[in-house]
């Protein structure tokens, strides 16, 4: 059986090996992007104080640095550690066979279900700390975690994900064999506040199917 | 030259081999430990709302989770970022003794002085991710990054350190030869304001010394 780790993947050889398909656009990513949560004015005020640390930053930071400082403390602001059903996860790993390669990594951010660890996964994020990093392909990375979590979950539904580059942001959904690839979210601009809505939109569509499943 | 790996330094190694000595406190600690700085309404409404997640999630986080979810954000806050003055994360410290050791590792949190890399650490963060984690001394750890600190900086000054394991911060003082450890402040209670007031007496102290204020 051939392994293929997460971070050895391209979008081409996951396309080929896995039968996918790239589309412009997917009912599934137009409706976590059309989000319309609205941000606070305190959570206005903290998302302004982490961009101007980005902004000052960010051309100097290690991945760790862009990790502490950033997304972390963004991701943390969208509150998925307070939920009942799923919570936000950081280095798990994850494995799935699938035919006759066996897809495994640790997946550098994660919404599942699961409070104390991750049981279904809904959002794979992969990271990488500069918009010019040479090592990988992100995007497939992110997929690659994809993939495996709509084969472990096996319910039809589709998966999300996201890649960071720097300070740019691309949300993805996997619809069956299609996924889309959203356009760059800017967080050193006013872009920040979409990114910030995408997350919290994710949150409050998983607290809903929740909720009705736990009815 | 031996070389010696921060994470496995022991207090007890380090007393021994750099003639340092705990005691039980120093004046500088005490007074960084009396930290009375003003907390915003903003300020406390945030902390309030990351030590939720602290409370309902820190059983289970792992390290990475632990420091995107509580540190990186409290650090954050306090806000160490200037023209000449950073937080830094992993980098990497080293420094040769005279008697042939050389301490060498990467530092979890470093407050330092220079905005792209740091040049002149001030104070050294080791980080864990539970109150029982079993490998290691992490005195011992924070200790030796402190010690190069104060070898590279060689200004005679005090070099400040703290030591996170799951909730419990303590914070460290090294001058001269001698060091004091100050008890565990727990960030699941209301002694995570004294926490948020001591890093930002830290950072006035660090502004001071590269003469922000």
């Amino acid at each position: 059986m051939e392994k293929w780790n997460f971070r050895d993947c391209t979008i081409v050889k996951l396309r080929k090996a896995f039968k996918l398909e790239r589309v412009k656009n997917l009912p599934s990513l137009d409706l976590l992007l059309s989000s319309d949560f609205k941000e606070t004015e305190i959570d206005r005020i903290i998302l302004l104080r982490f961009q101007n640390i980005l902004n000052e930053n960010i051309d100097y930071w290690n991945e760790q640095e862009l990790n502490v400082n950033f997304i972390g403390p963004l991701i943390s602001l969208s509150n998925f550690g307070n939920e009942r059903y799923f919570n936000s996860f950081s280095e798990r790993s994850l494995s799935y066979q699938i035919n006759d390669r066996e897809l495994s990594g640790k997946v550098d951010g994660m919404i599942a279900s699961g409070k104390e660890e991750p049981e279904a996964p809904y959002f794979c994020l992969q990271e990488y700390k500069r918009e010019t990093d040479p090592d990988g392909d992100p995007a497939a990375q992110a997929l690659a975690a994809m993939l495996v979590a709509q084969k472990m979950n096996d319910n039809g539904e589709p998966v999300y994900g996201a890649y960071i580059r720097g300070r740019n942001w691309f949300f993805i959904a996997l619809e069956g064999n299609n996924f889309a690839i959203s356009e760059q979210f800017n967080a050193a601009k006013n872009e920040i506040f979409d990114i910030f809505r995408i997350l919290n939109g994710l949150r409050i569509m998983l607290e809903k199917k929740f909720n009705n499943q736990n009815i | 030259m031996e070389k010696w790996n921060f994470r496995d330094c022991t207090t007890e190694q380090l007393d021994e081999t750099f003639d340092l000595e705990q005691v039980i406190s120093l004046p500088l600690l005490e007074e960084w430990l009396a930290a009375s700085e003003e907390i915003t309404e903003l300020e406390k409404n945030i902390l309030l709302f990351y030590q939720s997640q602290l409370i309902l999630n820190h059983a289970n986080w792992n390290e990475q989770e632990l420091i995107q979810n509580f540190i990186g954000p409290v650090l954050a806050l306090v806000q160490f970022t200037t023209p000449k003055s950073n937080a830094f994360s992993e980098r990497p410290l080293k420094y040769t003794f005279p008697n042939g050791i050389e301490l060498i590792g990467e530092v979890d949190g470093l407050i330092a002085g220079g905005k792209k890399k740091p040049k002149v650490p001030y104070c050294c963060i080791q980080e864990f991710k539970k109150e029982n984690d079993a490998k290691g001394d992490p005195t011992g750890q924070a200790l030796s990054a402190m010690l190069v600190a104060q070898a590279l900086n060689n200004d005679g000054l005090a070099v400040y350190g703290g030591v996170i394991r799951g909730q419990e911060w303590s914070f460290i003082l090294l001058e001269g030869n001698q060091y004091a450890v100050s008890l565990e402040f727990n960030a699941a209670k209301n002694e995570l304001f004294q926490i948020f007031q001591i890093l930002k007496r830290l950072k006035r102290t660090v502004f001071q010394r590269i003469e922000i204020i």
